[in-house]
């Protein structure tokens, strides 16, 4: 329920999938869904029934797919509620299900092939599925859209959770191309994986600029003196101080409150975000609730991060300010530093790196 | 509560009528039943389930009346249910309410042979006699509702009449005007699959409803009543992947508290916009108290808010439950404000006080979830808590929404009277804002609360105890968890503990208190440790600089004084998995009803 372009991803995903056709969804649900759900509903809004299927352990993709075979009858999209899908993607695998009548996956041209699982494939059949990545050109990894029919339940069937990530989707992918009954589609748009924070920034700017709402905005609850820029999007309840300025790939999300001289740039500022009178706030994504006091200086730029033990160099990160964490009035951010759920950063202090969840930060 | 429905058009009604009831299945029940007329009348009803009804799927009638009964006069048994007919099989009614005179009445009929211990059932054999007089059914309805004292709203249908008959006194009905048929209901939940155009019968209406449509005569005389668009969606009211109403209803506080204040707080400005608001500037300026009338979670809403306008707006606030109020001696009724809080706006306690206010030429301001309820139509002025419709029996997010918009209430009073203490009022407004946030921060920890409810779930009672804000949030809490659990609950003042109720606590009784901004924390500590020393265990609710020594804990964020409101929504969860683990009907608990229409 992160949300680019202050929408939920997966709203974005389920409403590319109605454009491309869909007439009703089904969620495969975890831990969080009460978010899902009450954001959802019954599916009105989208105008399409929506069902939900919970998972109860997080078995992986394999599992989740044999979690809806009754909840399914017929043809259907398989995407991932966290990764972002093209229109022309959707159409490219539905026509070659037409075509076919055989289970499709989307096989994209990566940048970063050393993250995905491979897929090797002859023509348009796949021949083999890979849960590792691959390091050979032509870098072709999995895509993560698929269309399936009853046969993938066959196959997803006994597939036990693997330590690769890839959660035996793989295995299950594999034992139907080795029944011939796989095809890929190439796809070489940009492919919008949302890993990484970074990745978010871009994918929330790219996505502003194009539905810029600069036009119909309406003002309530931005002082007269505030500058917003066209590709900024405000979410309701939002209060911009005056000579705020809001700049460029900004998106705000509900009840935010931004303070006077506030200066944000290619932000994600979650629902109830409060920012304090002249904060100045780069390549930044504040949580839900996380508040930041008068003052705080986020620079923004170029950082190197460490995520999971692998660095980063040269990626777009002001900070990461996670839910609920409190910055006091002052407080600097280093170009990179994640700040946990919770923390609370007194007065003055400089952050760098990554602060573990519940941390309080004092001054020396 | 009970509840009707009436259908006549160009499709068969059967299905209409089971579907509509089933729609109504929320409001509490524990029988039903349908009659369908033609040139002849059949009657289906029985204590149970709507889909346990067994009518034959080849009824074509195309009019026909539905009810599902709450008991009031007489025990749920299948001769209780409604429609009851009169000695010759020719005429059905559904009614809700009560009919005071029924003994006097029955007397009169001592030759009719009654098969129910219900008062409704004098409706049907006073129609016989009117019926013996006249073919006309709308006129026998008016010749027998003049005899009758006491609450109503009535379908009649009878054998050989084309059409149905409605009549109202102080118990809520609508019609709903179709594309293929017209409806009678007791609310407009049915009817949202099928029209969205209704009108509203006021007191002493009756209705005369046909294929063609649907005539209102008042006195006698041929009236207009208003049509209302219906603007929520039928499906708003479906459990959207929640296994329970109550579930999903505590999960949309965020959004509900939301709606409550957009466009009422603005951030930048100084003030509260409630130009729905539309009591005068004087008025409010003058009056020397506010009285507050209502009952069950409602009330303790008032009680909250009775001590931020004292707080905020310097005028006496006094809080009443609405079925004991009277207007008291020593009050000037040009400067007493009466504030009645209902969810359904139908509740009849609060109706009737609020009506004895009326007569006295006291001003009236409704405050409620519904639009075009009888509370709204009936006061001088009514606030709208925009919360959407809640179904779940038990109430959840109406709580919070009638707060924080009686907290804006308490602003603009203050503002009104020039007693607004600046510093004091931003802060509020920065805390409703900051409300749904801190609510969705709690309900994030769903599955930690679930752990400590299902722990704790065996006590053999439960206490909740806070002071100032939270006292009425302690009774919430208590009362939330007794009407959906069944077990014993009780909430107090925690000062009141040493002065009787710590006899009962053990061991085995936990305690859950409120240690908040708001709620004088520090003094509610030494009542903890009262309990402590008896060995119960102690789950606390705590804001920063509160917690420690405690069996469980859950954080408060710093909100100052609506952080009562969110300990609430721990509370919410808690009584929940606590009711979940033990398998009880939530959304319907047992002799309870959503909107209470009888008083």
């Amino acid at each position: 329920m992160i949300p680019v372009g202050n929408k939920p991803i997966l709203e974005s995903v389920l409403t590319t999938a109605i454009d491309a056709g869909v007439d009703s969804a089904v969620f495969v649900v975890g831990h969080a869904r009460e978010r899902i759900q009450s954001h959802f509903g019954d599916g009105d809004e989208w105008d399409i029934p929506i069902e939900y299927v919970v998972q109860k352990h997080r078995l992986g993709g394999a599992h989740a797919l044999s979690q809806v075979e009754s909840a399914v009858d017929g043809p259907f999209l398989t995407l991932h509620g966290d990764q972002l899908v093209e229109r022309r993607l959707l159409d490219r695998l539905i026509e070659r299900w037409t075509e076919t009548n055989d289970p499709v996956m989307a096989a994209v041209q990566s940048t970063r092939p050393t993250e995905y699982g491979a897929v090797e494939i002859d023509g348009d059949a796949v021949r083999s599925v890979s849960p590792t990545p691959t390091a050979d050109p032509p870098f072709l990894v999995n895509g993560g859209a698929y269309v399936f029919d009853e046969r993938v339940f066959e196959a997803a069937r006994n597939v036990t959770e693997t330590a690769d990530g890839d959660f035996g989707m793989a295995t299950a992918l594999q034992r139907l191309a080795n029944k011939q009954a796989l095809s890929a589609v190439r796809h070489q748009g940009p492919w919008q994986d949302l890993t990484y924070p970074w990745d978010l920034l871009s994918t929330n700017a790219t996505l502003l600029h194009d539905h810029e709402d600069g036009d119909e905005r309406s003002r309530e609850g931005v002082h007269e003196t505030a500058v917003i820029a066209d590709d900024v999007a405000l979410d309701e309840g939002v209060s911009v101080g005056p000579n705020a300025t809001l700049l460029s790939g900004t998106s705000v999300g509900r009840n935010v409150r931004i303070g006077a001289n506030a200066t944000l740039s290619n932000c994600i500022v979650m629902d109830g975000g409060r920012i304090g009178n002249g904060a100045v706030l780069n390549d930044c994504i504040l949580g839900e609730s996380a508040s930041v006091g008068p003052n705080v200086t986020v620079e923004g730029g170029s950082a190197r991060v460490v995520v999971d033990d692998a660095i980063h160099r040269d990626v777009t990160l002001g900070g990461v300010v996670a839910d609920g964490a409190r910055l006091g009035g002052n407080v600097t951010l280093t170009p990179g530093t994640v700040v946990g759920q919770d923390v609370s950063a007194h007065s003055g202090t400089v952050l760098e790196g990554q602060i573990e969840s519940g941390e309080t930060v004092r001054r020396a | 509560m009970c509840g009707i429905i009436g259908y006549i058009g160009e499709q068969p009604a059967r299905p209409r009528l089971v579907a509509g009831l089933e729609q109504l299945e929320y409001r509490g029940y524990d029988s039903a039943g349908i009659g369908l007329v033609d040139d002849g009348l059949s009657v289906f009803k029985q204590v149970g389930l709507v889909s346990g009804l067994d009518i034959p799927e080849s009824t074509t009638q195309t009019c026909g009346i539905g009810h599902t009964r709450w008991s009031t006069h007489g025990k749920p048994t299948d001769a209780n249910a409604h429609p009851h007919t009169d000695c010759s099989g020719r005429v059905a009614v559904v009614h809700n309410g009560i009919i005071g005179n029924y003994d006097e009445l029955r007397t009169t009929l001592s030759d009719h042979e009654f098969t129910s211990e219900t008062d409704t059932e004098v409706v049907a054999h006073l129609l016989e006699v009117e019926l013996e007089r006249t073919d006309d059914l709308r006129e026998a309805v008016s010749a027998v509702v003049a005899q009758i004292e006491g609450s109503y709203a009535l379908g009649v249908v009878a054998a050989g009449y084309d059409g149905i008959i409605a009549a109202r006194r102080n118990s809520p009905l609508v019609v709903g005007h179709g594309s293929d048929g017209n409806f009678i209901a007791s609310d407009v939940t049915p009817l949202l699959a099928h029209t969205r155009s209704v009108s509203y019968l006021e007191d002493g209406d009756i209705a005369q409803v046909t294929r063609e449509g649907v005539t209102i005569w008042q006195d006698g005389k041929p009236i207009d009543r208003e049509r209302h668009t219906i603007e929520w969606s039928p499906d708003a009211a479906e459990k959207g992947g929640y296994d329970h109403y109550m579930l999903k209803e505590i999960h949309e506080q965020p959004t509900a508290l939301r709606q409550a204040i957009a466009g009422r707080i603005n951030g930048i400005e100084e003030g509260v916009d409630l130009s729905d608001l539309s009591l005068s500037e004087e008025f409010l300026a003058s009056i020397d108290e506010i009285q507050f009338v209502a009952c069950g979670t409602s009330y303790h809403a008032c009680l909250y808010a009775k001590q931020l306008i004292e707080e905020f707006a310097d005028v006496r606030a006094t809080v009443e439950f609405a079925s004991e109020y009277s207007i008291g001696s020593g009050r000037d009724p040009e400067r007493t404000l009466v504030v009645g809080v209902s969810q359904s706006g139908e509740t009849a306690d609060t109706l009737r006080a609020l009506r004895m206010a009326h007569r006295v030429g006291i001003r009236t301001l409704g405050v409620t979830n519904t639009v075009g309820s009888t509370m709204a139509r009936e006061c001088d002025d009514a606030l709208y808590i925009r919360a959407g419709p809640e179904i779940g029996v038990a109430a959840t997010k109406t709580f919070a929404s009638q707060i924080i918009v009686l907290a804006m209430f308490a602003l603009t009073v203050a503002e009104t009277r020039g007693e607004l203490d600046v510093t004091a009022g931003r802060e509020l407004r920065r805390n409703l804002q900051g409300l749904p946030g801190a609510v969705q921060g709690v309900l994030n920890q769903n599955e930690d609360i679930k752990a400590v409810a299902e722990a704790y779930a065996d006590g053999e009672a439960f206490f909740f105890i806070g002071r100032r804000l939270g006292g009425p949030v302690s009774l919430e809490g208590a009362l939330k968890l007794k009407e959906i659990s069944y077990d014993h609950a009780e909430g107090f003042p925690a000062g009141e503990l040493k002065h009787g109720p710590l006899a009962l606590v053990t061991e085995e009784t936990p305690v859950l208190a409120i240690l908040t901004d708001g709620t004088r924390p520090e003094e509610t500590q030494n009542n903890v440790k009262e309990v402590q020393a008896r060995g119960a265990p102690v789950i606390a609710i705590a804001a920063d600089g509160y917690r420690g020594g405690h069996d469980v804990e859950f954080e408060v964020p710093d909100l100052g004084l609506l952080e009562p409101l969110v300990a609430n929504v721990y509370l919410q969860l808690f009584a929940y998995h606590v009711a979940n683990s033990k398998g009880r009907a939530i959304d319907k608990p047992r002799n309870l009803a959503k909107s209470v229409t009888v008083e």
